[in-house]
Formats: structure tokens, C-alpha cells, sequence
């Protein structure tokens, strides 16, 4: 492989989002940018795209480690520096895949699998240092619903993926003009600036907020809320989010299991 | 003839038999423990007019009662919750008798009959987890839990994934027959999926360690380097869940992505 870093760009990265009219602004930017430089290199070592991935993952494992005793800023840079290095990793080995004209459904399938356990690492260990500080053991049970739901709807969603064309049968495919349902629309409602923010930092875009609200832990102090009935809890933004993305996730998903069972049944019914 | 007015043994053909059919044969486990009694439970629900889903519905609503008890540290709390998951999975075999008695299996019906499966299986997961905790206060316990918890998810998406990938079965790729020939690896798995699959009797696994924990104090052990830890027979319980399913679903993933086949586990 003697090619520049620009005809590099030109095989591993400019087919990958021609379907999609043209690579995201943040994409280029922050990714894209670096990560062909790590293809380069790892084309001349000789190291495979799930290897790669492999990589990724392991990169991963070592940011969630110092995310659990990030109560300074030296631990928080290192930690960053891993996890955004498991996110330019998880678009090395895309491009590899590319290069090599090895991509195949089983490595799409690897790679899937180590993003969506990475992200519930990283939820584990971001509850694990908000407990460090807080020494809270209620921060658990919201952490164990950040992490249950989002895997639950995954596979909710799987399921339905799985069973497409027998549980809709022709007649109920969804169809945008179909979307005027109320609930429907308050869903999306709701989920729409989070839908845009995550498109816009691409995949993997949980890890920034969880960055970001570990920074703001670090410099400022634990608030004390005193609730009626439950009396006096301590609580920072890491603690915060756990809780609003945990039953956020939550609602949501009722919401869309139920719209999903008034689809079904609904229609049955008529 | 009204509906359910045939006796047990007739009904136990129509609604039990065809279940297993190209399984095998019904596992003994699953014929002594939980169809023997189903079946008159199926006929009690056929008789009151109870639909499939609405069984689907009684057995999530005990679920999530009988789960609640596990959060309580005390052994005698985890009986009588495992005794509450007995009926729950009763009458998680009881929709599929009546939607196969009435003709109406559905998708939906198994779509929401495996969501509440999986759903109580990770709220029992993370009860069991702060129950635990409640009586040693270590922070291991809940690493463990997190694994116990996440890994069965993984378990299930690594499953479905390789499905929707339109995998073939490892069974039908080698071309043996899995009726007449089982390799080891394939008797363990079943051995392992007897104690630890939620479908099948994990129930009679949590009465049992719930019982050994009644009688028998927690030990402390010491681990060189490490330090000590206390454990008794649920926390092990835990522990053995989560690393064997973590470890079970590695395997698979390692499967799919060299062989190309969804091996039998």
C-alpha cells in the first residue's frame, strides 16, 4: 500500500457516505480527519478490521477504568483521550474493511456488538464514579435502568426486525403519511432534539455528554435537595443524568412498545 | 362441545405435545416441574374464557410481585418470592396452551410473551442484586450484578442479530442431525441452560439457593493479594449466572464471525 493519505480518503471513506449525500460536518471534522492516519498505519502493520475493532474495544476498556476515579483533571483528560480514541478506532475499522474489500455482515456484526457493549460499560462506569463521590447506593438503581432499557429496546427493536413481514403482514407497514397518530407525534416530539444532537455527533455520541458531566462533577460541588416524603438527597449532574436518561429511555419505550401493541391490535380490532 | 370441556389427557395432545415436536420430546425438567401442572390451570383459564395475552399479562403482574421480594436480604423474603415465580411461570406456559388450543398463536403474541420474559428476567437480576448488597455493602456485589444483568441482553442481541444476518444454524451446516447425535459441547450447554435459562427453571435454582442461605451462615473467604470477601449461596449464584452467560454469549459472537453459523447454544 503505497498511496498518499489522500487517495487513502478517497477509497476507505468518500464511498462510505454517498448514499447519504456527503460525510456529516462533525464526522469530517473530528473523525474522519484522524482516523486515516490510523488506517495508514495499521495497513502497513498488516492488522485486520476486527482486529481493529478489537482495538476499539480495548481502548474503551481502559477509558471506562479511569472514568471510575475521574475526581481530577488528569484522570478525566486520559479518559477522554481513550474514549475518543475507541471512537476514531470504531471508523479505522470501517475504512480497513473498505480497503481490503473484506467488509462482510459478520464483521458489521462485531462491530455492532462491541459499540453497544461499550456503551453500557461506559454507563456502568460513570454510575461507579458518581457513587465514588456520592457514596449513594439509590445512584445504582437508576444506573441499572440506563443500562437495562437501552439493551431492552435493542432487542425489542430486533425482534421486531426479525418478525417484520409476519407481524405487519402487508396492509400496517409503517408509512410516513400514517404518522398523525397524537402519542405518536409527542414522542417524537420529545425525542427530536436528542435524535438530532446524537445524528449530528455521529456514533457513539453517549460518550460526550458522560464526559462533559464528569467535568462539570469535578468543578463543581454536589447540590443537597430536600424532597417531601423522601427527605434530604445529595445529588450532582452525573447522578441527574442517570436519572433522565435512565426514565426518559424508559417512557419512551413504553411508549413505543404500546403504540406498536395499538398498531397490532388496533387494527385487528376494526 | 364447549371450550376446555376435554379431559386433562386430551388436552395435554392438543396443547402440549405439539410444542415439542421437533425438539425432541419434552425435557424432563420441564414435563415433571411446570407441564404437569399447567395443563389444569390451562383448563381453569379455557373454561373462565381467559385469552393468551391475558395470561401473558397474570404471569408479568406475579413476576414483578414475586421479583419485589428478592430486594430484601433475608433468605425467608427470597422464598417466598421464588414460590411467587413458580405460579409466574406457570402461567408463562399457560398463553402458549391456550393460543394453541384456540389456533390463535400470533407473532404479537410471541413478540409480548419474550418482552415480558426478558424484562422480568432483568428486574428479578437487579432485586436480586440490591438484596445482596443489603446484607455484605460491597460494591463487588453490584459489579457483579451489572454483569448478571447486561449480559443475558447481549446474550439475546447477539442471538438476534445473527439471525437477522439470515445465519444458518450450525446444525444444518455440518449436515448431523441433532436428535440422534450430541457432542459434549452440546450436553453441557444443555446442562447449562437446565440451571441457568430463565424460560426453564431458574425458579427451582433461586428456591434452592434461597433454602441453602436459610440454613447455612455466609462465609467469609480469603483470596491471597486480593482480600477477603463474604459470599453464601445466592451471591455465588449471581456470580456464576453472569460470567457463564458473558461467557457463553462471547462464545457465540466468536462463533458467528469465524464459522459463519449460529452454533446450537
Amino acid at each position: 500500500m503505497d498511496e498518499s493519505i489522500k487517495e487513502l480518503r478517497k477509497i476507505c471513506q468518500e464511498n462510505r457516505y454517498e448514499s447519504e449525500g456527503g460525510m456529516p460536518w462533525f464526522e469530517r471534522n473530528f473523525y474522519r480527519r484522524f482516523s486515516i492516519y490510523f488506517t495508514k498505519l495499521f495497513l502497513k502493520i498488516g492488522i485486520s478490521a476486527n482486529q481493529a475493532t478489537l482495538l476499539s474495544l480495548i481502548s474503551t476498556l481502559f477509558g471506562g477504568l479511569f472514568l471510575i476515579f475521574a475526581n481530577n483533571t488528569l484522570y478525566l483528560l486520559i479518559c477522554a483521550l481513550f474514549i475518543i480514541l475507541s471512537l476514531i478506532l470504531d471508523r479505522v475499522d470501517g475504512e480497513i474493511a473498505r480497503y481490503n474489500k473484506s467488509a462482510s455482515k459478520f464483521g458489521r456484526f462485531f462491530d455492532f456488538m462491541v459499540g453497544s457493549s461499550a456503551q453500557s460499560y461506559i454507563t456502568i462506569c460513570m454510575t461507579f464514579g458518581a457513587y465514588n463521590v456520592l457514596h449513594d447506593p439509590t445512584i445504582f438503581a437508576f444506573g441499572f435502568l440506563a443500562v437495562i432499557v437501552p439493551l431492552l429496546s435493542v432487542v425489542s427493536s430486533f425482534f421486531l426486525l426479525y418478525r417484520e413481514p409476519i407481524l405487519y403482514g402487508e396492509k400496517v407497514l409503517p408509512n410516513k403519511s400514517q404518522k398523525t397518530n397524537e402519542k405518536k407525534i409527542i414522542v417524537e416530539y420529545l425525542n427530536e432534539p436528542v435524535r438530532r444532537v446524537g445524528n449530528f455527533l455521529g456514533p457513539g455520541a453517549l460518550m460526550y455528554p458522560i464526559l462533559i458531566l464528569t467535568a462539570l462533577d469535578i468543578y463543581f460541588a454536589p447540590v443537597s435537595l430536600s424532597i417531601p416524603i423522601i427527605g434530604l438527597f445529595t445529588i450532582n449532574t452525573r447522578y441527574a443524568f442517570l436519572i433522565v436518561y435512565g426514565v426518559g429511555k424508559l417512557s419512551s419505550f413504553v411508549l413505543k412498545t404500546y403504540s406498536l401493541h395499538e398498531k397490532e391490535f388496533g387494527s385487528k380490532r376494526q | 362441545m364447549s371450550r376446555g370441556s376435554e379431559s386433562i389427557e386430551e388436552l395435554r395432545k392438543i396443547c402440549q405435545e405439539s410444542r415439542y415436536e421437533n425438539e425432541g420430546g419434552m425435557p424432563w425438567v420441564e414435563r415433571i416441574f411446570f407441564r404437569k401442572i399447567s395443563m389444569y390451570f390451562t383448563k381453569i383459564c379455557l373454561k373462565i374464557g381467559v385469552s393468551a395475552n391475558q395470561a401473558t399479562l397474570i404471569s408479568f403482574f406475579i413476576g414483578i410481585i414475586g421479583g419485589s421480594f428478592f430486594i430484601f436480604g433475608d433468605p425467608k423474603y427470597w422464598v417466598v418470592g421464588a414460590l411467587l415465580l413458580y405460579p409466574c411461570t406457570i402461567f408463562d406456559r399457560v398463553d402458549g396452551e391456550i393460543a394453541r388450543y384456540n389456533n390463535s398463536a400470533s407473532a404479537a403474541g410471541e413478540y409480548w410473551d419474550a418482552m415480558c420474559d426478558i424484562f422480568l428476567n432483568s428486574y428479578r437480576m437487579t432485586c436480586m442484586t440490591f438484596g445482596i448488597y443489603s446484607l455484605f455493602h460491597e460494591l463487588l456485589v453490584l459489579i457483579f450484578g451489572f454483569i448478571a444483568v447486561a449480559s443475558p441482553l447481549f446474550s439475546h442481541i447477539s442471538k438476534l442479530l445473527a439471525y437477522k444476518l439470515e445465519l444458518s444454524p450450525e446444525a444444518l451446516v455440518n449436515g448431523n442431525d441433532t436428535k440422534t447425535k450430541k457432542s459434549k459441547k452440546q450436553r453441557l450447554f444443555r446442562f447449562g441452560s437446565l440451571i441457568f435459562n430463565p424460560h426453564e427453571s431458574i425458579v427451582l435454582a433461586i428456591l434452592a439457593v434461597a433454602m441453602i442461605d436459610l440454613y447455612i451462615p455466609a462465609v467469609t473467604i480469603v483470596i491471597p493479594l486480593i482480600g477477603s470477601f463474604m459470599i453464601n449461596a445466592r451471591y455465588v449464584y449471581i456470580i456464576l449466572y453472569g460470567v457463564a452467560v458473558l461467557i457463553v454469549t462471547i462464545f457465540r459472537v466468536h462463533n458467528v464471525i469465524n464459522k459463519g453459523t449460529i452454533p446450537s447454544f
